[in-house]
């Protein structure tokens, strides 16, 4: 045979698969269901508004730039206005009458824990982007996967630092008296254990309170060089005031519970140099987030908060596991997701321990300077 | 050393709200629950004043107390006033000022939003050490306004006309009016000290604790608990139960436990009240009629 008709033949034959594969895509429109669970009102609102916003502007991109491959992206919303029993029964909702493959959700930690219950048992994935509950990956739960930087990851880099960076070696934590502040309370603990750091003591406080003097006299007395706390910005921004007026000259840290522009306000001189771990800074230069935060600003007239970058991320990499997947079946989703590597995007780059947590999150550890938030590191988290 | 040091401010606030309540009781019979609201727009009014106008502190703290004492008059003038005219049990006349504590909360709220407010200190929060422990500026300043204005209720309750009148209404309102003295005029005035005084200690405590709608709630209370462990109606008792209790909460939560800190003071309110029923600083022949 003359090399002519070789060519002929493999050209034709190109091109009956490009037919075939077109015909194919227009044959199935398949489509990926997902199912979205947060406070879109109540005290969490901005919080649920942020997901909402993020998920839409997301599955928008992800279509028009057919990222899931012949998978198109249809999004199902239900409120669940913080309150766990709701929550339940929205992700019910979503279920059985949305029929939806796939839930992102909840915000709250304990509506994702009531969440959970349903979505296990239905066999459906669900992936967290804003709750931050240790509990939640300890489950034992196949079916849970969490893009929020959980406080395990915070405090462990929290007390990294401290000790790579400083070479504390005496430390003390002072934490909020509630679920959030004493799950916190432990995994210092258990990071200062790890790193061989001595935990010289370790007071708590009321939500509320506004005198934190005999607690901060505590720690001086027993020669703590770093106070870890971890609660929420006003009790925050007291206790860096009353700390510098007693004349306390250990290192402040913190976790994102407590970064916000307020707390920067309300601490005043004192609470600058107060280092602290986010997930995301919006001013960052770093290449994903810049384009993204540009994106969400134009769209939507303000700056995303952290959980709208967790939840943009969450539909990304839903739609990278339909696509490996090449089926909607949530079994072989849940399988997909868990095998997510080697995307880049503007949380960091995900990959999901055995528990369902996202250990390839780009954790950021920043400081107070003048009036907001700098980066002083990247760290990837769980190294 | 240093925790009692510590008790000191926070226990003359407590002892300045103590006051308040104790001074319209006295007077009145009347106890006020909008007391612990009057510090807090004290210290919204002084925000205002201090960081929306850029006037002084003294002025801030001067405008704060006369604006807050107007108001004070006012509570007195159209909510106790019409209410015992007309012949209302004292507990519907208490329950009247809870209504007026909730009023000034919401209006609050509605005015200054939820999020915090600072109230800067005109005077640096950098501790300095005396003799072995570490005091702050703001702490002098809080302890030297308070017991000044102390030793101005004393001197106008001792030497002024309007003073000794009050105190002859507080002893018998009934023969008080009978030598020509107009009891709701006594009340009036005991109003109006009263929240310029609540003013002035929300002044003191907002650089300290920053100024939020619900401040009055927790200082109001506490005040209150100072008010009845020094015997509810005295003066000096109020100081005195004022500062103990300042003190007793810096030390419990100090050497004890600090999430057990408000426990810990209320068993010992009941303690108190168990040993002298009265409070500690009221005799018990001094009853009213």
């Amino acid at each position: 045979m003359s090399k002519s008709s070789w060519k002929g033949r493999f050209t034709v034959l190109v091109l009956l698969l490009f037919i075939a594969a077109g015909v194919g895509a227009a044959d199935a429109a398949q489509v990926l269901r997902i199912g979205v669970v947060g406070p879109e009102s109540g005290g969490g609102a901005q919080l649920g508004q942020g997901q909402r916003r993020a998920v839409q502007m997301a599955v928008e991109e992800i279509n028009e730039g057919k990222l899931a491959g012949e998978w198109t992206l249809e999004v199902f919303f239900e409120d669940d206005e913080g309150n766990p029993t709701k929550s339940a029964s929205a992700t019910n909702k979503l279920i059985q009458q949305s029929r939806v493959n796939v839930i992102i959700g909840a915000i709250h930690s304990s509506c994702t824990l009531a969440d959970m219950v349903v979505t296990s048992r239905a066999g459906i994935p669900q992936i967290t982007a804003g709750s931050t509950g240790a509990s939640i990956t300890q489950q034992g739960n196949k079916f849970i996967f969490r893009t929020a930087a959980n406080d395990f990851l915070q405090a462990d880099a929290l007390v990294k630092y401290a000790r790579d960076e400083f070479g504390f070696k005496k430390v003390a934590t002072f934490t909020a008296a509630d679920d959030y502040g004493q799950s916190g309370a432990k995994l210092l603990r258990e990071a200062c254990e790890k790193y061989g750091v001595e935990l010289v003591a370790e007071p708590t406080y009321n939500n509320g309170d506004k005198d934190f003097k005999p607690q901060l006299l505590t720690i001086k007395d027993r020669g703590a060089q770093a106070i870890f706390m971890w609660g929420l910005y006003t009790e925050a921004a007291l206790i860096a005031r009353q700390a510098q007026q007693l004349g306390v000259d250990a290192q402040l840290f913190g976790a994102s519970g407590m970064a916000a522009l307020k707390l920067i306000e309300l601490g005043g001189e004192a609470a600058q140099g107060l280092l602290l771990t986010q997930t995301f800074l919006p001013d960052s230069d770093h290449p994903k987030v810049r384009a993204f935060v540009d994106k969400y600003r134009e769209k939507f007239n303000e700056s995303p908060i952290p959980h709208a970058a967790q939840a943009y991320d969450t539909v990304h990499i839903i739609a990278d596991a339909v696509r490996r997947a090449g089926s909607n079946d949530p079994r072989k989703l849940r399988d997909a997701i868990s095998s997510t590597e080697g995307l880049e995007l503007v949380t960091g780059d995900p990959r999901f321990n055995d528990d369902g947590d996202d250990i390839g999150k780009r954790l950021l550890i920043t400081q107070i300077k003048g009036d907001k938030f700098e980066m002083v590191k990247f760290v990837k988290a769980g190294e | 050393m240093q925790f009692f040091l510590n008790g000191l401010p926070i226990g003359a606030i407590y002892a300045l709200v103590a006051l308040s309540y104790s001074l319209i009781y006295a007077a009145s019979g009347v106890l006020n629950w909008s007391q612990g609201d009057m510090v807090m727009l004290g210290a919204y009014v002084g925000f205002t004043v201090f960081s929306i106008l850029k006037l002084g502190f003294t002025s801030a703290l001067l405008l704060a107390m006369v604006a807050v004492a107007f108001l004070g008059v006012l509570v007195q003038y159209t909510i106790l006033r019409p209410l015992r005219e007309r012949k209302a049990p004292p507990i519907n006349v208490v329950i009247a000022t809870l209504g007026v504590a909730i009023i000034c909360r919401n209006l609050a709220l509605g005015i200054w939003g939820p999020d915090p407010q600072i109230l800067p200190s005109p005077v640096s929060s950098r501790p300095f050490s005396l003799a072995g422990v570490s005091v702050t500026p703001q702490d002098i300043l809080v302890l030297s306004v308070g017991i000044t204005l102390m030793l101005i209720l004393h001197f106008f309750l001792k030497n002024t006309r309007e003073g000794k009148a009050l105190r002859a209404v507080a002893q018998d309102r009934y023969a008080a009016q009978l030598m020509g003295i107009d009891p709701e005029r006594s009340d009036a005035v005991a109003f109006a000290a009263s929240a310029g005084i609540g003013a002035a200690a929300g002044i003191l405590v907002a650089p300290i604790f920053f100024v939020t709608f619900n401040m009055g709630a927790s200082v109001g209370l506490k005040g209150f608990v100072a008010a009845v462990i020094g015997g509810l109606g005295t003066i000096p008792g109020a100081i005195a139960g004022g500062f103990f209790l300042g003190v007793v909460e810096s030390l419990a939560g100090g050497l004890i436990s600090s999430g057990y800190r408000d426990a810990i003071t209320f068993a010992l309110l009941i303690v108190v009240l168990w040993l002298k029923p009265s409070g500690l600083f009221l005799r018990k022949n001094r009853q009213k009629v």
